[in-house]
């Protein structure tokens, strides 16, 4: 049984969360600051993950985040009200694995705390042969044409596989659709249109937790698409 | 240099004295000799009309001694008298000689000088003529005359060497005074009397052409008291009046020297003059002035300085005052005091804007802490100086008032939104947990089914509040950058092309093919977007078409069908928490949409019109294009 801590200043958002991750099977460990945290984590060195708050009275989520990453790479995830997108790439700078808003749906939260799991569990066992893609909690195995998000297996069809393809191999770099399209057909691209986008959508839907926020399959607006190249953590 | 003890002082001052009278002196007989030719001609020539004005007064005394009584006897009597050795004469009257004082008669012969005299004595002409004949003997003042004549002829260059060597020493000396002017003896504290501090220097220069106005006034009297030719009017004056200006500018180099807040050089005058404004007759006198224009101003006293000018003119020419009077030295002295006193005050007058362009400037660039110095100016422009000052007071309080806004909203936004998302959080939660449940209760169940939905609602709606207050207060900073419009719109298109289907809507594009540059923030412009595509599949009527164009033009549009009547004007829709009342689907909106969507297109310079004809809506959102072929910048050949 996996022992996840619930970090927050707010005792009614701690005790729901409880009740959701009991539900589901997990061990708690609940605090409602920094120092209680850091005295549990030193206690018990056992366990899996941590949910954290942002906004906490002494010291913050962020500050947290970075003084835990210097002993442990235990996985974080980060519980805030603040949605701006700088603050979810600071927190992400810091290094945390990931970033929930409040007010949140109860099984996006469990979907990410899941796949925080799984894929530290699994990173041991991660094939390093050269057909293997990985990126994240997204593996793809060139060889057999099979893709994977946190060991559960998507089917996708031949063109998203091809474009998921392509966005992995180079990760970072922006592709405008026009070069996706010649990656598909090999020809040179003729009324493209939405049909990039269409396949992107579906695409989105298939790998990512949340659609509509993205974790590894961004939309640069007006001009192409990308995979993220800051997702692989460090090995501990 | 050491500072110069008391008795070195008196030293300098005694020799300043004598250098000078020395130097006028010799200035003095050197303009003499050069006026009398003694550079050009003999002595003996140059010794002439000296001997010619001696003999002249001497005939003159001789003939008023005798004219009384012409007979022989008292001439005769006259003849032992004789004065001067040197001088012979003989007296004619009516064509006869009467008298004369030497034997023989008087002839031309060499180294003589003979002059006649004619005199008219009660009808009887009678004539004189003397002779002198050099070299002159004896010792009486034709003798002593040629003496100084011939002394002055030998030293005729020295003079002016002598002249040049005094006149330096004098200014050495005063130059050591005026240098040490002000210190304490053979110290290098300075000193000033009180006295001094308290005197303006406005009242200094006054004395001091005072005292230059008296001496060229007494010049003409002095040079009638003394021998004119010699001009010793000229060398004492010239004297005086070296001395006096050394004297005033030791006393305004101490006054430099020792210049302080008790002790200050420009005095008050601002002050002086204000006092004089506060009189009533001056005041009204100055609601008159004021309320004239700037020209009008400036043509009445260009008209006043002009016929000032022209007046004194006038003056001078009628009264026809000759040279050489005193007259005529007050005319000239008030004329160039009154030509310096404008001199003086246009200097200031330029000081003073100078002053306040700086200052003007210096408030332009931001530099409001600063104050311009009003107190050194005067009248208007001390005025303006103090205006200047609070215009920068009131930037300074505006910007700083603007400050604490934007603060107090920034923090407001954050705690805000931070403080009500967290107790909402809950309240999903516990009513989710709530569902979870399964409650049995019917009612139970359709009381949770309604919490779930405003919930659900109220969540949607703080965080499109949060989102319009950010984008109204201009809290969001768009990162713009170029961008290709039409992939925009198809990016956004693919997002919705499944939403669209599952309302039974058929989009319609006309997007043009190639890239439609624009500046704009890529993810704002998509919430742009977003927020109108997501109108369309809640208003818009099933099984109808979507109209989506771009223009080249950087015009896109977006056409749809409204399922309900739209009964609220354009200009109405696009405010806050304004949905369609005659909706009857799922209350979905917060009615913030089209809001943020407008707030976000006015931040990126864009524009978005909404119309309404009938059941048909049109959104249009405009941005100017950027006439460049450039490529999308960030993307590599694969």
């Amino acid at each position: 049984m996996q022992k996840i801590m619930i970090c927050d200043d707010d005792k009614d958002i701690v005790s729901a969360i409880d009740i959701y991750l009991t539900q589901a099977g997990y061990q708690t460990v609940l605090c409602y600051h920094a120092a209680m945290a850091r005295e549990v984590l030193q206690n018990q060195p056992d366990i899996d993950l941590i949910l954290l708050d942002v906004m906490m009275p002494g010291l913050d989520g962020i500050h947290f985040t970075t003084e835990i990453r210097t002993y442990s790479n235990i996985p974080i995830i980060l519980l805030t009200a603040k949605s701006e997108d700088e603050d979810k790439v600071l927190g992400l700078t810091v290094g945390a694995d990931d970033y929930i808003t409040k007010p949140f749906v109860p099984m996006e939260l469990l979907a990410r705390i899941r796949s925080q799991l799984r894929r530290y569990h699994t990173l041991g066992g991660v094939q390093k042969e050269e057909h293997f893609l990985t990126i994240g909690g997204i593996q793809m195995d060139t060889l057999n044409k099979t893709v994977t998000v946190d060991d559960t297996p998507v089917s996708l069809t031949k063109t998203e596989y091809l474009i998921l393809e392509t966005l992995m191999r180079a990760p970072g770099r922006t592709f405008s659709p026009e070069q996706l399209y010649q990656q598909l057909h090999g020809d040179k691209p003729y009324a493209v249109g939405n049909t990039i986008a269409v396949h992107i959508r579906h695409l989105r839907e298939k790998i990512e937790i949340n659609p509509n926020n993205p974790r590894y399959l961004t939309i640069v607006w007006g001009q192409g698409y990308r995979i993220s190249d800051n997702l692989q953590r460090k090995e501990g | 240099m050491a500072w110069l003890s008391k008795p070195t002082k008196i030293f300098l001052a005694l020799g300043m004295l004598i250098c000078t009278l020395l130097c006028g002196c010799c200035l003095m007989l050197g303009t003499y000799a050069l006026e009398n030719s003694y550079y050009s001609l003999p002595l003996d020539t140059v010794v002439q009309p000296t001997l010619n004005r001696i003999m002249d007064s001497d005939v003159n005394k001789l003939y008023y001694q005798i004219s009384n009584d012409l007979t022989k006897d008292n001439i005769q009597q006259y003849m032992g008298e004789n004065i001067h050795p040197n001088l012979r004469f003989h007296v004619v009257v009516d064509q006869k000689i009467v008298f004369t004082n030497r034997n023989r008669k008087i002839a031309e012969s060499e180294n003589t000088v003979i002059r006649k005299y004619k005199f008219q004595n009660n009808e009887i002409p009678v004539q004189i003529t003397a002779q002198l004949i050099l070299p002159l003997v004896g010792n009486d003042h034709y003798t002593a005359a040629y003496q100084y004549v011939n002394a002055l002829y030998i030293l005729r260059y020295v003079v002016w060497i002598a002249a040049l060597i005094c006149g330096i020493s004098a200014l050495i000396f005063s130059g050591l005074l005026i240098h040490s002017a002000g210190h304490k003896y053979a110290s290098k504290e300075l000193f000033c009397s009180p006295l001094l501090a308290k005197m303006p220097v406005f009242v200094i220069i006054c004395a001091y052409l005072l005292l230059v106005l008296s001496a060229l006034i007494c010049r003409p009297f002095l040079n009638k008291m003394l021998l004119e030719p010699y001009r010793f009017a000229e060398i004492i004056l010239g004297t005086l009046l070296y001395l006096v200006t050394v004297w005033f500018s030791c006393v305004l180099i101490i006054k430099w020297r020792t210049r302080s807040a008790s002790n200050p050089i420009v005095h008050h005058t601002g002050d002086n003059l204000s006092k004089i404004a506060k009189n009533p007759a001056t005041r009204r006198l100055t609601l008159l002035w004021q309320n004239l224009s700037l020209w009008k101003r400036a043509g009445l006293i260009l008209l006043l300085l002009t016929g000032l000018d022209t007046g004194w003119m006038v003056l001078f020419s009628s009264l026809n005052i000759e040279k050489n009077t005193v007259l005529f030295s007050v005319f000239c002295i008030i004329w160039i005091i009154y030509k310096l006193f404008l001199i003086i005050f246009f200097g200031l007058c330029i000081v003073n804007m100078q002053m306040l362009k700086t200052g003007a400037l210096r408030i332009k660039d931001g530099g409001i802490e600063e104050k311009i110095n009003a107190e050194d100016m005067f009248w208007e422009f001390r005025e303006h100086a103090e205006i200047l000052n609070s215009i920068g007071d009131g930037i300074q309080a505006a910007v700083s008032e603007q400050m604490k806004s934007e603060r107090f909203q920034t923090e407001l936004l954050t705690n805000v939104s931070h403080d009500i998302k967290t107790p909402m959080t809950s309240i999903i939660n516990y009513i989710d947990l709530l569902d979870q449940l399964h409650l049995d209760d019917p009612t139970a169940q359709q009381y949770i089914s309604i919490l779930t939905k405003q919930s659900t609602r109220l969540k949607k709606l703080t965080e499109d509040l949060i989102e319009a207050s950010k984008a109204q207060s201009g809290n969001i900073k768009p990162h713009m950058e170029l961008l290709d419009y039409a992939l925009t719109v198809n990016q956004a298109i693919g997002e919705y092309a499944d939403r669209f289907e599952a309302a039974g809507l058929q989009p319609v594009l006309h997007l043009p093919p190639t890239p439609v540059m624009i500046q704009a923030d890529g993810r704002l412009l998509w919430r742009v977007l977003d927020n109108l595509m997501s109108n369309v599949c809640k208003y818009a009527l099933s099984g109808t078409r979507i109209f989506i164009d771009l223009t080249p033009e950087g015009a896109f549009s977006m056409k749809n069908i409204s399922r309900d009547e739209l009964n609220i004007p354009s200009e109405e829709l696009a405010k806050r928490f304004v949905r369609n009342d005659a909706s009857r689907g799922e209350v979905q909106g917060s009615g913030l949409g089209l809001s943020i969507a407008l707030s976000l297109t006015e931040l990126m310079n864009g524009s978005l019109t909404l119309t309404i004809d009938g059941d048909l809506f049109k959104a249009e959102v405009s941005f100017p294009v950027l006439h460049h072929n450039s490529e999308l910048l960030s993307c590599d050949a694969p």
